[in-house]
């Protein structure tokens, strides 16, 4: 093979390989990052993607030009020249993916380091109880006893977030933190992250835990600690309010239903399961014969016995009337069937 | 029709298993109540049944005839085809037959046949996944056919096809053998094959499994019935393989033709050695894990309950400690493959040939090293992850060995694009992609994004369909004409290689941006944003799924129809190309071959790599 071919050669594989990358690096691969270690995390993948670019290109432009270049001529009939290898090439393909890996092996490990050991707040960090059950997690902040469907933060504060499971494996990923880690039953794994961006997040459950599986979403906000100081004390407030309506409110929200359920007045949009707005007029005609109470106490504790039409069966967690007492069980009942009419 | 349910053969042996079956189950029902127990759980009576069951199968099949022959002190000393079956024409594919050719082609038909239900079961989710919100598919019904899926595609599937059919096929007549060491053997690792994938079909049925694949505890202790017949099904699979692997072992290390040395060995045979040595090594892990997670269910063990003191990680290491070595099983004969068309259809020879036989052996140690990367997630001790970080990131050297000399081999060759050619290149080009995600996918910090998302389903499906499949129908395509005598046509082989290669960019491409951007895996729904992009992946699946109808439709004609083929059409140089086309009964009838040279001289003039000798009288 000609210098001169090589030479040629040579520029095009680099000038496609530098297009390559300028393709590669601008395009958007992540969704908004809401924490500060994204950047980090988001530096490392760029790194290995313009390693596995290059590599890439190389490898498919000698393929190409092989199979242009070395094809065989009609009536070519001869075999190629019997080369059987050579050693110091082959030494030098050994060697340097070996440093290539060594190199992204070694800023794995740095980037590692700073994003799960490195201190990154003076204060304390907020440490925020991510309890995972099969379909809705559900979000617990025992420092201020509040206890939300809602995953709220506040910037600038370092997080550390306890995740367990009450049944099976599932994961707690926050695409938003380029970071998810599986909640085990009996066991607390720890997350730990920190807030930089003010936004709408989401939290997605990434590990196989059933037939609910796709639905296990919580909404992720994070805001300034203002904000976040206004949410905690409607939260609180809520707990130690009198009246059924507030209390009421206080429960669907703590039990997580404002995760799959639409409910004005508790703030819930979410659409997995009925929309319970309209309760007060259809509770007492969804089952003939059943009183509207007692229709409403029947799917919170024993979900699966009537399911709306529309909707599928073994989604909605029970249990219900283990996590509360019978007090709260009828305030929560009553709260659905009269408190969010009476606005 | 009395001689197809009389004598040994397919039909016999699913009445005898059916037969032993009821044997079991009515026993168990019946003598539990003797001892004062209820009739027994559904699981348990499964499990116990499966011992008459497994016994009156392959009694029925004539498997055990020259075993209790021998006992029972017949009269004759009869070798191997000791029984009137039928040793010519397509009815010797349905009994016990012992000849490792037609072991090879029962176990290739056999894995293709659940090819097309496991790709089957991908189309019905990809068309339930080609808009947002639920269609057609229940919840329930859509975890059960992607894991039906995933098992079905690997371990019925690709292993099979790969070690049991190609390995089988064609490693005695690549190393100048009659058959492997124990045809008998050989023969009950396929007919265990046939029966722990029909028993895992009949799980889809019996109540299903939705656990995926990887069937991690908690959940697939509380899945339904059909995950019993999964564990069930897989552990006689799994002794179907091991003994596949033995007798891997013992053939290629004793059986090799006289100057075959190891530095003359064809590197398929080579791959074929460090796969055997992988599986051996590896599956028996997985049947101890089986049998714990068997007992979880059905005797109320604590192996995997944090409440009582187990611990669920226990079975991801014991379940990733086999399945990561698999993987490797999947891949390292498809490697062979490609070194063993290269060189032929570049017609120069295979370049490093000692690095590139080292490397399988490298990778086959190597792959023990890394299982935990499949749990960089999982909250085990996160010192762990390092090591399992540095392996991983490791193997990169071996894989990447074998493509600079396959590239190098193809540089100033005399390159020829048939069919086989086609989809070794398509091999190289889809197979890097997969490759390069799996760095990704070993920096920790990546991996703590992408793991249990569309990022990782792009990655797998790029390594096991653009390599183990591409390598598959690369082998299929270059020894049809020797396993039938006849020739494939050409013309559907492109379409068929084009609508493949296509189908598969198109379905796994945009999966990498889905799993960056938030889409996790086994996910029955997603959110509406990325509907564009799923249904571009069904659009993808859709062509994938077409590209087997040309190739179907091209192997049956062929077969039947096709033009004869001569011994060597590809002018290839290793053993199994001196013989007819199809070989001879024993493979060298008559001749004793000699290994003199080097597999791959080809531009050396007058090179060759073994000779026939004829034999004197008596040998054979």
């Amino acid at each position: 093979m000609g210098k001169r071919s090589i030479l040629l050669l040579a520029g095009a594989l680099l000038l496609a390989g530098a297009v390559g990358v300028a393709i590669v690096l601008n395009i958007p691969w992540f969704p908004a990052a809401a924490f500060s270690e994204a950047r980090a995390i988001g530096s490392l993948f760029n790194f290995i993607l313009v390693v596995v670019v290059v590599i890439f290109v190389l490898v498919e432009g000698l393929l190409v030009y092989s199979l242009i270049r070395f094809r065989r001529r009609p009536g070519e009939e001869e075999d190629g020249p019997p080369i059987h290898g050579n050693t110091p090439l082959e030494i030098a393909w050994t060697v340097i993916p070996a440093l290539i890996v060594l190199v992204i092996g070694i800023y794995s490990f740095k980037v590692l380091q700073d994003i799960e050991v490195s201190p990154r707040s003076l204060q304390e960090p907020l440490v925020v109880k991510v309890i995972a059950r099969q379909f809705a997690w559900q979000f617990e902040y025992p420092e201020y006893n509040v206890s939300s469907a809602e995953l709220h933060l506040p910037v600038g504060r370092s997080v550390e977030f306890q995740i367990t499971s009450m049944d099976v494996i599932h994961s707690f990923w926050l695409p938003s933190l380029r970071e998810k880690m599986d909640a085990l039953p009996e066991m607390v794994t720890i997350l730990r992250a920190t807030p930089t961006t003010p936004g709408d997040y989401e939290v997605i459950c990434a590990e196989l835990c059933g037939l609910g599986h796709a639905k296990m979403r919580a909404r992720l906000i994070v805001e300034e600690a203002s904000v976040f100081q206004i949410w905690l004390e409607q939260q609180q407030a809520m707990v130690q309010g009198e009246d059924t309506l507030a209390v009421g409110r206080r429960l669907f929200q703590s039990q997580g239903c404002s995760a799959c359920h639409t409910l004005r007045d508790a703030g819930a949009e979410a659409a997995i399961g009925p929309a319970l707005d309209v309760l007060p007029e259809t509770a007492a005609s969804r089952k003939p014969g059943m009183r509207a109470y007692d229709y409403i106490r029947e799917s919170i504790i024993n979900p699966d016995v009537y399911v709306v039409p529309g909707f599928p069966a073994g989604v909605m967690p029970k249990g219900f009337d283990q996590r509360m007492s019978g007090a709260e069980l009828d305030t929560l009942v009553r709260y659905l069937l009269e408190g969010s009419a009476a606005k | 029709m009395k001689r197809v349910l009389l004598y040994p053969g397919l039909v016999r042996g699913f009445l005898g298993g059916l037969g032993g079956y009821v044997l079991g189950i009515g026993s168990v029902m019946g003598v539990r109540p003797l001892i004062g127990l209820g009739p027994g759980e559904p699981g348990l009576v499964i499990t116990l049944a499966l011992v008459p069951g497994l016994v009156g199968y392959l009694l029925g099949l004539g498997a055990l005839d020259y075993w209790l022959g021998w006992v029972g002190g017949r009269a004759d000393a009869e070798g191997e085809d000791a029984h009137e079956a039928p040793s010519s024409g397509w009815a010797r594919y349905f009994v016990f037959n012992t000849d490792h050719k037609v072991i090879g082609l029962q176990y290739l038909i056999t894995a293709l046949l659940f090819f097309l239900i496991g790709g089957g079961l991908a189309e019905t989710f990809r068309l339930e996944l080609a808009a947002p919100g639920l269609q057609f598919l229940s919840l329930t019904t859509y975890n059960e056919f992607i894991s039906a899926h995933g098992i079905i595609m690997l371990l019925l599937f690709i292993i099979p096809s790969l070690t049991g059919g190609m390995g089988n096929y064609l490693v005695p007549l690549m190393i100048g053998a009659r058959d492997m060491a124990f045809p008998r053997l050989n023969a009950l690792s396929y007919w265990l094959y046939l029966f722990g994938g029909l028993f895992l079909l009949l799980g889809l049925v019996a109540g299903g499994f939705g656990a995926g694949w990887t069937a991690y505890p908690p959940l697939s202790v509380r899945e339904p019935l059909g995950q019993t017949f999964f564990i069930l099904a897989l552990i006689v699979i799994g002794f179907s393989s091991i003994f596949g692997a033995v007798n891997f072992l013992a053939t290629i290390i004793t059986l090799r033709a006289s100057g075959m040395t190891w530095w003359r060995l064809p590197l398929f045979v080579w791959a074929t050695f460090a796969t055997a040595i992988i599986t051996l090594a590896a599956t028996p892990a997985l049947a101890g894990g089986l049998f714990l997670l068997l007992f979880e269910r059905l005797l109320g063990t604590h192996f995997f309950d944090p409440a009582q003191g187990g611990d669920p990680l226990l079975w991801q290491h014991v379940f990733w400690f086999y399945s990561h070595p698999a993987v490797y099983i999947m891949i390292l004969p498809a490697f062979g493959i490609i070194s063993e068309v290269i060189p032929v259809f570049s017609r120069k020879p295979l370049f490093g040939y000692r690095f590139v036989a080292l490397s399988s052996i490298a990778i086959s140690a190597l792959s023990f090293s890394v299982w935990a990367h499949h749990m960089f997630t999982s909250g085990m001790a996160s010192w762990l992850r390092l090591p399992f970080m540095i392996m991983t990131m490791s193997i990169a050297v071996p894989t990447g060995i074998k493509f600079f000399s396959w590239l190098a081999t193809m540089w100033g060759g005399k390159i020829r694009l048939d069919v086989p050619m086609m989809f070794a290149v398509g091999f190289i080009a889809l197979f890097l992609l997969g490759g390069l995600s799996g760095i990704f996918n070993a920096a920790v910090p990546v991996d703590l994004h992408v793991q249990d998302t569309y990022w990782v389903v792009a990655h797998l499906h790029f390594v096991l369909v653009g390599g183990s499949v591409m390598g598959l129908f690369a082998a299929i395509y270059y020894w049809f004409p020797k396993m039938t005598g006849h020739h494939l046509n050409p013309t559907l082989g492109k379409l068929h290689f084009w609508l493949t290669f296509i189908g598969s960019a198109v379905t796994y491409l945009p999966m990498h941006w889905l799993g960056l951007y938030g889409m996790a895996r086994r996910v029955a729904d997603y959110d509406p944003a990325f509907g564009p992009l799923n249904f571009a992946i069904t659009v993808g699946a859709i062509i994938l799924g077409g590209s087997m109808l040309p190739f179907l439709f091209n192997a049956v004609w062929s077969w039947v129809k096709g033009p004869k083929a001569e011994p060597n059409p590809w002018h290839a140089l290793t053993l199994e190309w001196l013989v007819s086309s199809p070989p001879p009964p024993h493979n060298f009838d008559g001749t004793v071959p000699q290994v003199v040279g080097f597999p791959y001289d080809y531009g050396v003039p007058g090179a060759q790599h073994a000779v026939l000798h004829q034999a004197s009288g008596g040998e054979r």
